[in-house]
């Protein structure tokens, strides 16, 4: 004799399980077949990588979108083409969105932007860093101007969490129009070789209105924004890289603005560094790699550089000293003898106010022949931007030390 | 660029560092123009003045002698000098004036 009760139950766990079950599938197995012919990783795999084993929680994984034009009433998916969520990484409170390509291309639809925003919210509330991990084609087109703005709502998080918490953007695939500018509110954008691009717009629209012939890749892929425009920070060789540079570069942030950055434990022992006694050369115009310096002062391997191919004149990135997380700026006496120009002046100035907004002191290791003389330069505006440099160290209050370590201090005037 | 007067808690100078205005070929230049062009060598004239201005300003010591430079030390204490300046300024507190926000120049 069964009882009619528990089947009725048994029956309601199974439609739970069910779309559990749907859900993980995002846009079906043919389209994530399609997604890791391309070399990508899913959604769902790309958060399993960044956070603690078992440490996920999902939010939202029913959302689905509410439109009825173009068809749409015909196609839902649940989650509307973005997982959400928090869990750990390394043990520490994080919130992830990430965009899901098998799903409508990963395009931002209002339920989808909703998502996004909503854990937005809870990171900060409870003071800890949002990561994005993007992959979409852009706007629901169908959905018009929802669609939009469901953009303008990420973009209005995006600036009042600036300086609240920290916020890194990872992207995984295309990112274009108005997407490109949510990561570029962000603290950090790193960038996927190959599998990545970002622009305002593509290359046919390109053609139209300039005649250029290029490339996705020449026009916004990592390579190119991690030299040319400076767009990107970090780029990687491949998402599982990427994923590992974000867990990296976590480790010297604290969870929020009224933090500091955890201290990893440094037991005091040989501090003396000997080689560099002798690693100013003798000969001033003949030059050094600061980053030699760096590594002379700093506990061994810690230094993870930021804009490593962009304005490379000066070098900037997080590091240890004696277990604690700091920020350095340093000329590079190796590149252009150091001369700040306008490239390096805004790349330096970013730096310093991350870094003073999250509470990591800053070391600044000084060789600088000065700005940068020229057409050029003032044209450009060296004035205007390099007092954003001056204007950055000027407002930061965090705790910040100079090693003017080597040769000239001086500005070439007249 | 972060210099005490713009805030920096602490500056440590290597003894090879020059802090100065400007380079001293430039600086001897345009200080000692006329006695450079009024002597028999003006090179020799040019060469005696860049050499002073080194020995004078080239180096960090006249920015240690105004406090400018907390100390000049050894690049190889760099390290434990550092570790021990952070530790000292854990607990740093500074404000600025209340505003709403600032308007860097962008």
């Amino acid at each position: 004799m069964s009882d009619p009760q528990a089947k009725v139950h048994s029956s309601k766990l199974e439609t739970l399980e069910r779309k559990n079950q749907e859900a993980l599938l995002g846009g079906g197995q043919a389209r994530i077949d399609a997604q890791h012919k391309k070399g990508k990783l899913t959604a769902r795999e790309r958060v399993d990588l960044l956070l603690d084993e078992g440490s996920f929680e999902e939010i939202g994984k029913f959302v689905m979108h509410r439109s009825k034009d173009f068809g749409l009433d015909k196609e839902y998916y649940l989650g509307d083409g973005v997982v959400t969520g928090y869990g750990t990484v390394n043990g520490r409170l994080v919130y992830v969105f990430s965009q899901d390509f098998t799903v409508f291309g990963g395009s931002l639809s209002e339920t989808h932007a909703e998502k996004i925003v909503k854990i937005m919210d809870l990171a900060m509330k409870n003071g800890a860093p949002v990561i994005g991990l993007n992959d979409s084609g852009g706007a629901r087109i169908q959905e018009g101007v929802v669609s939009l703005g469901g953009y303008a709502d990420i973009f209005y998080k995006n600036t009042l969490a600036s300086g609240v918490v920290p916020q890194l953007s990872a992207i995984m695939g295309p990112c274009a129009g108005g997407a490109v500018y949510s990561p570029a509110i962000t603290d950090f954008i790193l960038m996927v070789e190959d599998t990545s691009y970002m622009f305002v717009t593509g290359p046919n629209v390109v053609k139209t209105v300039t005649h250029e012939n290029v490339t996705s890749e020449e026009l916004g892929g990592a390579s190119t924004h991690s030299t040319k425009s400076g767009v990107t920070h970090f780029t990687a060789a491949n998402e599982v890289a990427c994923i590992n540079q974000l867990k990296q570069l976590l480790s010297y942030m604290p969870q929020n603005c009224e933090e500091t950055a955890p201290a990893v434990p440094y037991e005091a022992s040989n501090a003396a560094r000997p080689a560099l006694d002798s690693i100013i050369p003798e000969n001033p115009n003949q030059p050094y790699d600061i980053r030699e310096v760096i590594e002379g002062i700093i506990d061994a391997d810690t230094f993870m550089e930021v804009h490593q191919n962009f304005a490379e004149n000066i070098v900037v990135g997080f590091a240890r000293l004696g277990g604690r997380s700091i920020g350095i700026v340093g000329n590079q006496p190796a590149v252009l003898a150091g001369v700040l120009d306008i490239n390096a002046s805004t790349k330096a100035a970013r730096f310093v106010r991350f870094c003073d907004s999250f509470n990591i002191p800053l070391l600044v290791l000084e060789d600088v022949p000065g700005f940068l003389p020229g057409t050029d330069q003032e044209w450009r505006g060296i004035i205007t931007n390099g007092a954003k440099l001056l204007y950055a160290f000027c407002e930061a209050t965090v705790r910040a030390s100079r090693s003017s370590h080597a040769r000239p201090t001086v500005a070439p005037t007249t | 660029m972060n210099s005490k007067h713009i805030g920096a808690d602490l500056n440590y100078a290597w003894p090879t560092a020059e802090i100065a205005v400007m380079g001293a070929k430039g600086a001897a230049e345009i200080i000692f123009k006329r006695e450079i062009a009024a002597a028999e060598d003006p090179e020799a004239k040019l060469q005696e003045k860049v050499d002073e201005y080194q020995q004078k300003f080239a180096t960090p010591y006249r920015a240690a002698h105004r406090g400018f430079v907390d100390e000049v030390i050894l690049p190889s204490q760099t390290r434990q000098k550092l570790i021990r300046a952070f530790k000292m300024l854990e607990n740093k507190v500074d404000t600025t004036p209340r505003k709403k926000h600032g308007n860097i120049p962008l």
